[in-house]
């Protein structure tokens, strides 16, 4: 199921709304957690059990954890007990997510023939993967108990919101609110609107320039600056839809009590590479950090082996988005960056004021070209276009159209990729409360209707970052 | 808190009601803009539950039965064009009064693909016998609309294109005489009041007179055409007339596919779901027209499509017999078994619309 669908909003959300409010609060978590495996086998009826075994494992295995560190045996000792659980968590999700593009590697290699196996991904099973190693290191690290309520710990790996696309949610900043939290009239009240917003901002906007680039993709007279066009167009879209999905899963955690993790932070006004990643998806970016570039020795080492460990952080980061090797291109582009602002790149661009703008949007823009391809040659081929070292056009009548039909909504995107709305808004508020009071209720009201018009008008609709 | 409390429990109350609304309100079996039943609820299953299918037909369902949809799409329609300056709606635009769809790009693949069944239909049928095949081709409204503005295929390469593929007929082009004024406004068609003179050209070229003066008739209700479905904007439905005098009204028009006598303009089919079957009966694969009162022992064979079906009539009066064949519902390989080919002209009109999307053709 998701969130911008008419069976979630009108039929799933009110029915989950009214049993989660009207029953005692000891019953909250069952309730979402009954709604949360209905949610996830509305869509994989089958993997659904995958999810509980993944549960069930994830439950005992910490409990087997905290224990081992108490007794610290030699052969079952918490270490252990945390390297095989890792293991078969990574087995499983490497099964899933990485065996077609295995088998086609080692058929590139020795010349074979291998058939692929074309598994089905299980929806989420990126961002759950990760929750349920993050509570194994955390329980290992002491930094919090093993969950000894099988109900909680379920209910935190399976939740609803944050199932398929995250955030991804430290299981410390929810442990708290897993047995006792609270909703109140403003939490809720913010919840709503934040939900609105991020269905609006992927079905008004995201949906929009995600049309554009299928147009592009099908189009038969591309052209240099229609290859601009496009990468603008998809770089909006990207963060429109996963943004979107983001302020939606972290709107429904309000509704219910929950304070989940921030996951963007207006990252196309970063002034730098290093900083757009702090601002990008930030719930993936901490996860690497806190499990793997920090455990590697982080920056506290010698500088080959620093590097290293950027390098190998954002292979990592590069995989874990996508099967191919444009994935790994993409991490690596990054660590590049990163790597060379580490070292001399950033502290030059702090001095050249405009530059330091457009030199991280300009490097984004194309990294997105990386990201979207097929496959690497495509890439590579898509770049050559861009940089017009192919055979078309620099323009044409197609592009001219498209600059036309989409540049209002491209121009409404970039404005809102800035903090421009929430300055105005709380400027807003500051000036005239009942006023703004009245034209918040008023916008949220328009955004749902609209919202709803755009659905129930068409069915482009699927979520981007279900393929992760 | 005062202020939060109010917020959330007026967006419950209204959220809470449209919600209800949509969970138990009787749907709508029908959608009349887009002139298609809409889809049922789907079958539950296991299989159907394992497979998921069940789920993505419900998505499907509920989406389609939503209420007020189409007044939904209305809404659409008007802050996507109005607000977000989008020039079109699934290629459907708002041009001086006139709603029209870009048909772009030219799609070479399917000038072959007509090209390969008019090819096959003249060797089949014509080889060996008089027939005297010609070829018209009508553009769409997005051929005066789209000037720099909107996209637009190349209409004289692909006019020249079809005439390479099919050199056994003879073009008859009526691009000079035909204006944007000869369209609805909000359907794809032309309206056959407006066309006598084409009408007049192309049984010139094959060598028929016609008188070309009718009587115009009008249709009570109002016309909304396909287009307006398409985009739901608030815009003036059209006319609906239909052209008639002495001659045509002593015509027989039969049936061949129900095997019945049909009348050449159906009232009644005006005022239903496609307002445009009023020409002769509408989608039916081959219709005959007998003339009692033609001079002439002519006879005419139209393969078409739902443009001919307008036009047909008016030709009809310079023939003994007219019969059009729609090889959209009917394969060309079965043409055979209604008509025998013999020294009749043979006239293939169809709209580019249709030859640039002509999977269709059987």
């Amino acid at each position: 199921m998701v969130f911008s669908g008419i069976v979630f909003l009108y039929y799933f959300l009110p029915c989950v709304f009214l049993a989660y409010f009207v029953v005692p609060q000891k019953l909250k978590n069952i309730i979402l957690l009954l709604a949360s495996l209905f949610f996830y086998a509305w869509g994989e009826p089958v993997y659904v059990l995958l999810m509980l075994f993944s549960v069930l494992i994830c439950y005992y295995a910490g409990i087997m954890i905290e224990k081992a560190s108490e007794r610290q045996q030699r052969l079952f000792n918490s270490k252990n007990v945390l390297i095989c659980a890792i293991t078969l968590f990574t087995c499983i999700f490497i099964f899933f997510k990485y065996t077609d593009f295995i088998i086609a590697n080692i058929n590139a290699a020795v010349g074979r023939e291998f058939p692929l196996r074309h598994i089905v991904l299980p929806i989420g099973i990126s961002f759950y993967t990760f929750q349920i190693i993050s509570y194994l290191v955390d329980v290992y690290r002491r930094d919090v108990p093993a969950q000894r309520n099988f109900l909680s710990l379920a209910l935190y790996i399976c939740m609803f919101p944050q199932l398929i696309a995250g955030p991804i949610v430290r299981y410390s900043a929810v442990a708290t609110q897993l047995s006792d939290r609270k909703s109140t009239w403003e939490m809720v009240e913010t919840g709503i609107s934040r939900f609105i917003f991020g269905l609006s901002k992927k079905v008004l906007i995201a949906n929009e320039l995600g049309k554009l680039c299928d147009i592009f993709c099908e189009s038969k007279e591309l052209s240099v600056l229609y290859y601009w066009l496009y990468a603008v167009a998809f770089s909006c879209h990207i963060y429109f839809d996963f943004s979107g999905y983001s302020d939606m899963a972290i709107g429904l955690g309000r509704i219910f009590g929950f304070v989940f993790p921030e996951n963007f932070n207006y990252p196309y006004i970063s002034k730098s590479i290093t900083e757009f990643w702090r601002r990008w998806h930030m719930s993936l970016g901490t996860w690497f950090r806190d499990y793997l570039y920090i455990p590697l020795g982080g920056n506290r080492t010698s500088k080959i082996r620093w590097y290293r460990n950027i390098l190998l952080v954002w292979l990592l980061t590069g995989l874990w988005h996508g099967a191919s090797w444009n994935f790994v291109v993409w991490g690596l582009y990054f660590a590049v960056f990163l790597i060379l602002e580490k070292s001399w790149l950033l502290k030059k661009l702090n001095k050249l004021k405009i530059i330091n703008h457009l030199y991280p949007v300009l490097l984004l823009i194309i990294s997105f070209v990386i990201f979207n391809a097929e496959s690497l040659s495509a890439a590579i081929l898509d770049l050559q276009n861009m940089f017009g070292m192919g055979e078309l056009p620099f323009y044409s009548k197609e592009t001219g159209y498209q600059l036309r039909n989409y540049g209002f909504t491209i121009v409404i995107a970039m404005i809102g990729s800035t903090p421009l709305a929430a300055v105005m808004g709380k400027k807003l508020q500051n000036a005239a409360p009942k006023a703004s009071a009245v034209i918040k209720i008023l916008l949220l009201f328009l955004l749902m209707l609209l919202s709803t018009a755009y659905l129930v008008s068409g069915s482009f609709n699927p979520f981007l970052y279900f393929r992760f | 808190m005062k202020q939060a409390k109010r917020t959330v429990l007026l967006f419950l109350i209204v959220y809470g009601m449209t919600a209800l609304s949509v969970m138990f309100k009787k749907p709508e079996e029908f959608s009349v803009s887009e002139r298609r039943r809409l889809l049922q609820k789907p079958d539950i299953s296991f299989e159907a539950l394992v497979s998921a299918s069940y789920m993505r037909d419900m998505e499907a369902y509920v989406t389609d039965r939503f209420p007020l949809r189409e007044k939904l799409h209305g809404i659409k329609s008007l802050f996507s064009m109005g607000v977000m300056r989008k020039q079109d709606m699934d290629n459907i635009y708002y041009k001086d009064g006139y709603l029209a769809k870009m048909e772009y790009p030219m799609n070479l693949s399917s000038i072959e693909y007509a090209s390969k069944i008019f090819n096959k239909i003249n060797g089949m049928y014509f080889e060996g016998t008089d027939i005297r095949p010609y070829l018209c081709m009508i553009p769409d409204k997005n051929y005066f609309l789209s000037e720099e503005e909107y996209l637009s295929m190349d209409y004289e390469l692909f006019i020249r294109e079809m005439e390479k593929q099919n050199r056994f007929l003879t073009p008859i082009s009526i691009m000079e005489d035909i204006q944007l004024t000869d369209f609805y406004r909000t359907d794809t068609h032309w309206r056959q009041e407006r066309i006598a003179d084409i009408a007049e050209k192309i049984a010139s070229a094959m060598e028929t007179k016609i008188t070309g003066e009718y009587n115009v008739f009008s249709v009570e209700e109002p016309f909304y055409g396909v287009y307006y479905g398409q985009i739901s904007l608030p815009i003036v439905p059209d006319d609906m007339n239909y052209c008639s005098n002495e001659i045509l009204e002593s015509c027989f028009v039969y049936d061949f596919e129900n095997k019945k006598e049909i009348p050449m303009y159906d009232i009644e089919k005006a005022k239903g779901r496609d307002p445009y079957e009023l020409f002769l009966g509408g989608n039916i694969s081959v219709v005959s027209i007998d003339n009692q009162k033609s001079a002439s022992e002519k006879e005419l064979i139209v393969f078409g499509d739902s443009f001919s079906r307008c036009l047909v009539p008016l030709l009809a009066e310079g023939y003994k017999k007219t019969i059009l064949i729609d090889i959209r519902y009917l394969p060309a390989a079965s043409v055979g078994d209604f008509v025998d080919f013999a020294n009749q002209d043979v006239l293939f009109l169809y709209s580019i619309q249709v030859l640039n999307n002509s999977i269709t053709l059987k």
